[in-house]
């Protein structure tokens, strides 16, 4: 698996930290952390990462939005949404907008590494 | 008046994370908001708005030492005030 890139937004301090720590895919590297959708756009120019973990409800900039700018800044990244939004419409929209994979807070370390490595295999 | 099914939303989500984050399972007491005249508050509270067909909040209040192990759980290193206030906010938003 090639070298790839991670972004992580979510605003919580603890997600961020939680994910970065957590993830153990050898392939990835964390590039940067953002507390909303802007501050992940200006990473996003900074750091131009491949594969991007998304919170939705996030404020000044909503994942949602975020989603659809990075897409379209960016069409082959590749975006988990980690979300406690469990609600079908919320999947369905950040799907539409670009998202590739779904995955519910709260979550183990394996359901996170899980997603992640299937996010992967995916856009191999 | 909140229907049965509509609470159990609630009993499951808080069961769940507390299952999932802290590795340990909740266990559920009668429900209650004023005990000898005052609310129950621990030392830190998180509350979310809900808004849509049903309004009103959740609200998520726990002792700082309960908060600690639930960091510890999750090999979080920082106990700090702002970690704790970060973390009843995602507990809440979470249920």
């Amino acid at each position: 698996m090639n070298a790839c890139k991670l972004l992580i937004v979510d605003d919580s301090n603890i997600m961020r930290r939680r994910i970065e720590r957590s993830q153990q895919i050898d392939a990835l590297t964390v590039v940067g952390t953002a507390a909303n959708g802007l501050e992940a756009l200006e990473l996003f120019k900074q750091t131009n990462p491949d594969v991007v973990t998304m919170d939705i409800t996030m404020p000044q900039m909503d994942g949602i939005e975020c989603i659809e700018q990075l897409v379209a800044l960016k069409p082959q990244i590749r975006i988990l949404v980690i979300s406690a939004l469990a609600d079908k419409a919320t999947a369905v929209e950040a799907m539409e907008k670009g998202a590739n994979g779904f995955l519910n807070k709260p979550f183990t370390d394996r359901q996170l590494n899980e997603a992640i490595a299937e996010l992967l295999r995916r856009s191999a | 008046m909140l229907q049965e099914q509509e609470l159990k939303t609630f009993v499951e989500g808080t069961t769940n994370y507390f299952e999932v984050a802290a590795q340990q399972a909740a266990s559920i007491g009668s429900p209650y908001l004023v005990t000898k005249g005052t609310p129950g508050v621990h030392d830190y509270t998180g509350v979310i708005n809900i808004s849509g067909k049903r309004e009103g909040v959740v609200y998520f209040t726990a002792p700082r030492a309960m908060l600690t192990v639930l960091l510890m759980k999750m090999q979080e290193t920082d106990f700090s005030h702002e970690t704790m206030k970060d973390l009843v906010g995602e507990v809440a938003n979470t249920i």
